[in-house]
């Protein structure tokens, strides 16, 4: 229990207080399913050329 | 459930790490096989598209089966091009038009697109599976490898009559 | 050493009403109290509805019955896709989220009027919806409703109903963490479980704006307002919402396994960081999984198509398959703390088999990896796809991990919510000590039955496949197979669905006396609180036999996976 103790004062560790970081979670989450999935894959659609005939 | 200590975030014992380290490298030769198979492999998804609208892709069609029409079959004419051309196929409910006729070993640009809704062309029994969309004229490079008659069954669902829809490859 | 979360009572307002769990120490907001409730009945409402859709579309496709008619068939199966993988499991899930985000925070609930607007308008959509897919015969779409496909305005309100509701429902669950934390009801980080949900509903907000983005216009173009509606535009957004709507399911059935866990066998995770990592990953990467329905779409790129369905580089398996190894190796360490120390498997023999908690997280966990998730990744690698993309091997993958995973692992927690949170005796001990085996057993062989059918070509979605006429005589054995599991998993939903309204519809109001519904007297989840360091780290404690199932689970990955690399080298040259 004592090195609890000692731990129980300690900071919190930078790793720790990102994954506790729920906004930060939030916002990167949906940035990287928009960017990557919808927003490259509708520039990919739209790139489509039209017909040579 | 509870809450967790306060401290947390402690080093990764050593069966963790074997682990994640066994199952990242699987991870990265996963990631690895699509461009090795696409920069390699005989069996790659199509990616040529061109956006086309259904009267320019139903005068081509057309256009394909006077040129090239050997036969008829129930009302449907049976197409056999030459190898190495475009071949055009067209998918509307519950029909796919018109039957080709192709040559084993020899490559064929095959067009795709639907007159109507969405359906699925699915090749069997060499099972090989694509989307039709309409709108979108997609084209497979293809070599058929094994001959025979070979059915094209509908495999996205196109209204009650779905299941009626099925055509015909004939490789000679 | 984990500590229990202080239960000092909040100051009460007028209507701050909560009781203190006498089993788990925990306090029960009673708005909370009734809106899982709410939530949990229209849950199992919604699965009776799809489950006897399921029952008589299963018949149709036994080919040796072929039950009802096509358009019939057209229709349930429309109606079973909505309700089953929308409704049931959303509903539940709502329950989920109200839950992890008051009475394990030791919190109130901050938002309970808007929390009912959600649960309403949820209640509303989902039953139009059904009435709409019922009676109105140009709205047998599926649960795809692919543009140009057009189904009745009616349709498309009635989705947007439903997924604004769980869209509100979601947003309260981020009031009440938030709330949490400035009324200092919980210090430090979230509880696992609670992270795992927090997971789920990050998942949902996205997959609930792209069902938007597919369904509102799709709304406005049956209307006559928009006149073109791109149908890749359309496949891009539906999918958007499809796909990450299943990997809402995922993460919190995830956090479900970590609970049950707990109640049934008192674990402590074995590494916070490693845990909470794997889900991080899920929350970046596992939506790009979206496109793996777009894989042999026209008009996208390799590039697009490869880094998408890849989550970037299998980083949401990479979660996934670190969740795989330390549930089981939590559940290694504490029984064998407990002295169960025989050689590599002794602390599995001797684990809760007939407590219905243990049995379900068990099942689901197997048949989620093993058939699951090895077959997802497999069908949704690029070049594969082209062998997979609409036959039965698609419904074979996700019902392993939707059936056999997600819902295998919510009806056992079902039944340790209607002693807890109805307050109401469980019922049928006996039936749901083997309820796990018999649904879980009967969804392997509808999986199994599906993926070798879809393995030689029989399409998903189709009536009657004979039409085409290429089909192998084997195809009848393996419908079959399909078939009868069909009918052995509706056997566990009914006994499901029997044990849960006798449950909380006889007998009186009565405070639950313990934890475990068969296994005894013991309350494992405050065990786990027990749990030292020195335990957790003691040489003859550690995980030796999970490492070798998860080994063992790598081998059947890598022989399954380039077996299907083999069979596309088969097939004809395309590109």
């Amino acid at each position: 229990m004592s090195e609890n103790d000692e731990r129980e004062n300690e900071p919190v560790p930078q790793g720790q207080k990102w994954f506790d970081n729920i906004w930060l979670l939030f916002v990167l989450s949906l940035l990287i399913s928009t960017l990557i999935y919808n927003v490259w894959g509708i520039i990919d659609l739209i790139n489509v050329p039209p017909a040579p005939y | 459930m509870l809450a967790p200590e306060k401290l947390w975030w402690k080093p990764l014992g050593r069966m963790e790490k074997t682990w994640l380290t066994v199952a990242f490298v699987w991870c990265v030769f996963l990631t690895v096989m699509m461009p090795l198979w696409y920069f390699y492999g005989k069996q790659n998804v199509p990616t040529e598209t061109y956006r086309v609208t259904r009267e320019q892709f139903a005068a081509k069609v057309n256009e394909f089966v006077t040129q090239y029409q050997v036969g008829d079959e129930n009302g449907i004419p049976v197409v056999a091009p030459p190898p190495g051309s475009d071949v055009y196929l067209r998918a509307s409910t519950w029909q796919w038009y018109p039957i080709l006729q192709l040559e084993k070993g020899q490559t064929y640009r095959l067009h795709i697109s639907s007159m109507d809704l969405q359906h699925g062309f699915s090749l069997q029994p060499v099972n090989i599976n694509l989307q039709v969309i309409p709108g979108y004229d997609y084209v497979a490079t293809i070599v058929p490898t094994s001959a025979g008659e070979f059915t094209i069954v509908c495999n996205e669902f196109c209204n009650l009559g779905h299941h009626t829809m099925v055509g015909k490859v004939i490789v000679k | 050493m984990t500590a229990l979360a202080p239960t000092t009572p909040w100051k009460a307002g007028a209507k701050d009403d909560y009781r203190v769990c006498g089993v788990t120490t925990l306090k029960v907001d009673m708005h909370t109290e009734r809106l899982i409730i709410a939530n949990a009945v229209m849950a199992v409402v919604t699965l009776l509805l799809g489950g006897t859709a399921a029952l008589l579309i299963a018949l149709t496709r036994w080919q040796a019955i072929h039950l009802l008619d096509a358009t019939w068939f057209y229709r349930l199966l429309t109606l079973h896709g909505i309700d089953m993988l929308v409704a049931w499991i959303v509903f539940f899930e709502m329950a989920g989220l109200h839950f992890g985000s008051t009475v394990l925070l030791n919190a109130r609930h901050a938002a309970p009027k808007l929390a009912w607007l959600g649960f309403i308008m949820m209640t509303v959509g989902g039953l139009l919806v059904n009435g709409v897919v019922l009676f109105d015969p140009q709205s047998t779409v599926m649960f795809t409703a692919y543009v140009p496909l057009k189904a009745h305005p009616l349709f498309y309100l009635s989705y947007i109903l439903f997924a604004v509701g769980a869209l509100i429902t979601v947003i309260t669950f981020f009031i009440n963490i938030a709330v949490a934390k400035r009324e200092k009801r919980f210090e430090g980080s979230l509880p696992l479980v609670v992270f795992g949900l927090m997971t789920a509903a990050i998942l949902a907000v996205y997959t609930l704006l792209q069902g938007a983005a597919a369904i509102v216009p799709a709304f406005l173009w049956s209307l006559g307002i928009l006149q073109n509606y791109d149908p890749g535009i359309y496949r891009n957004f539906f999918w958007g919402f499809g796909h990450p709507a299943q990997q809402v399911n995922l993460a919190a059935m995830v956090a479900i396994w970590y609970a049950l866990a707990q109640m049934t066998t008192g674990i402590r995770p074995i590494n916070e960081k490693f845990s909470r990592l794997a889900f991080i990953l899920y929350l970046f990467f596992i939506n790009l999984g979206s496109a793996h329905h777009l894989l042999v779409d026209p008009g996208l790129s390799f590039a697009w198509k490869a880094v998408n369905t890849s989550y970037a580089m299998y980083l949401a398996v990479l979660g996934s398959m670190m969740h795989a190894f330390s549930i089981p190796a939590a559940i290694e360490v504490a029984q064998r703390a407990k002295g169960h120390n025989k050689g590599l498997f002794g602390w599995l023999r001797n684990a809760p088999w007939g407590e219905p908690g243990f049995s379900g997280l068990f099942m689901s966990m197997i048949i989620f990896g093993w058939i699951g998730g090895v077959t997802g990744v497999t069908i949704g690698t690029e070049q594969i796809n082209m062998l997979a993309h609409n036959t039965l091997r698609l419904p074979g993958h996700f019902h392993a991990t939707v059936v056999g995973g997600t819902t295998t692992a919510f009806m056992a927690f079902t039944y340790y919510v209607i002693p807890l949170i109805f307050r109401k005796e469980l019922k049928l001990k006996s039936w749901a000590k083997w309820q796990p085996y018999v649904f879980g057993g009967g969804t392997i062989l509808v999986s199994l039955g599906m993926i070798t059918s879809g393995l030689q070509g029989v399409a998903r979605r189709n009536w009657d496949i004979t039409f085409a006429g290429v089909v192998p005589g084997t195809v009848d054995l393996t419908l079959a197979i399909f078939g009868i599991g069909a009918l052995i998993a509706v056997t566990g939903g009914i006994m499901y669905i029997t044990i849960v309204l006798a449950s909380i519809l006889t007998g009186p109001r009565m405070e639950a006396g313990q934890l475990l519904l068969v296994g005894g007297k013991e309350n494992p989840l405050l065990e786990s609180t027990k749990l030292t360091d020195e335990q957790m780290e003691h040489p003859k404690n550690q995980p030796k036999g999970t490492l070798v199932l998860v080994f063992a689970f790598l081998v059947w990955f890598a022989v399954y996976y380039l077996s299907n690399w083999w069979l596309l080298g088969r097939t004809w040259f395309i590109r």
